[in-house]
């Protein structure tokens, strides 16, 4: 079995709102990004980050969940479903995430064009929340990273509310 | 203009996040075993296909 159908179709859809620049770009982030860079992971839903531009900062999704509604496909609180598997789209969470897609690494699934988040943002980005699992997500990526891009990254975003620099030096530490 | 509108309540948000996916986790538990079965199959098959993709670019 190849990539599923619903995975398909889901990558198509995304790929025609950004010709029709209902979206700016997009990325593939989650459980999925994380088991692309070979971190073994559970995951059901797909998550897509995503740069949209808007003259409306509380409606952002609403003409993706019409484009999605107009292919046929269901949208549930903040879920859209293709079939049964389901996407949440997360627009513009922060500079950090939008960065994290424009630079996100461009490849081919299942003869689809798309991008998937880097393993040196994904590391930057679970530096956020720093949860447990966060932590030890960090860890298995770690081996997968380039340090030096990393660095780089984590000096552009470090800032007084996302102490980067403090919490990666703690899960080295502690690895 | 259009401009691009970062998220301002991202607690808000993110709890909004957890909340959906309680509710496709409850959602997927509730399901006959044969449903969960082939998503699960699907799910696995994603996850190849993830793990190959090629980077072209």
């Amino acid at each position: 079995m190849g990539l599923p159908e619903e995975y398909s179709e889901a990558l198509i859809v995304l790929n025609e709102l950004k010709e029709k620049e209902i979206i700016q770009d997009y990325a593939i982030g989650g459980g999925l990004a994380i088991i692309h860079h070979n971190v073994k992971y559970a995951s059901q839903d797909l998550d897509v980050f995503a740069i949209i531009t808007s003259e409306d900062s509380f409606h952002i999704l609403q003409p993706v969940y019409k484009y999605f509604r107009e292919r046929g496909h269901k949208h549930k609180k903040e879920h859209i479903y293709v079939g049964d598997i389901p996407i949440q789209i997360f627009p513009n969470i922060s500079p950090l995430h939008n960065n994290a897609v424009e630079e996100a690494d461009k490849v081919e699934v299942g003869g689809i064009p798309t991008k998937i988040i880097g393993v040196e943002h994904l590391i930057a980005l679970s530096l956020i929340p720093f949860r447990p699992t966060d932590k030890w997500r960090i860890v298995q990526l770690l081996a997968e990273a380039d340090k030096e891009r990393l660095n780089k990254i984590l000096d552009r975003f470090n800032n007084e509310e996302n102490q980067l620099h403090t919490r990666y030096r703690e899960v080295l530490a502690s690895s | 203009m259009r401009k691009i509108n970062y998220i301002q309540d991202t607690e808000k948000f993110w709890q909004a996040h957890k909340e959906s996916r309680d509710a496709i986790d409850k959602d997927f538990e509730g399901r006959p075993l044969k449903e969960q079965r082939v998503i699960r199959t699907k799910m696995r098959a994603c996850h190849k296909a993830m793990r190959n993709a090629k980077k072209i670019a």
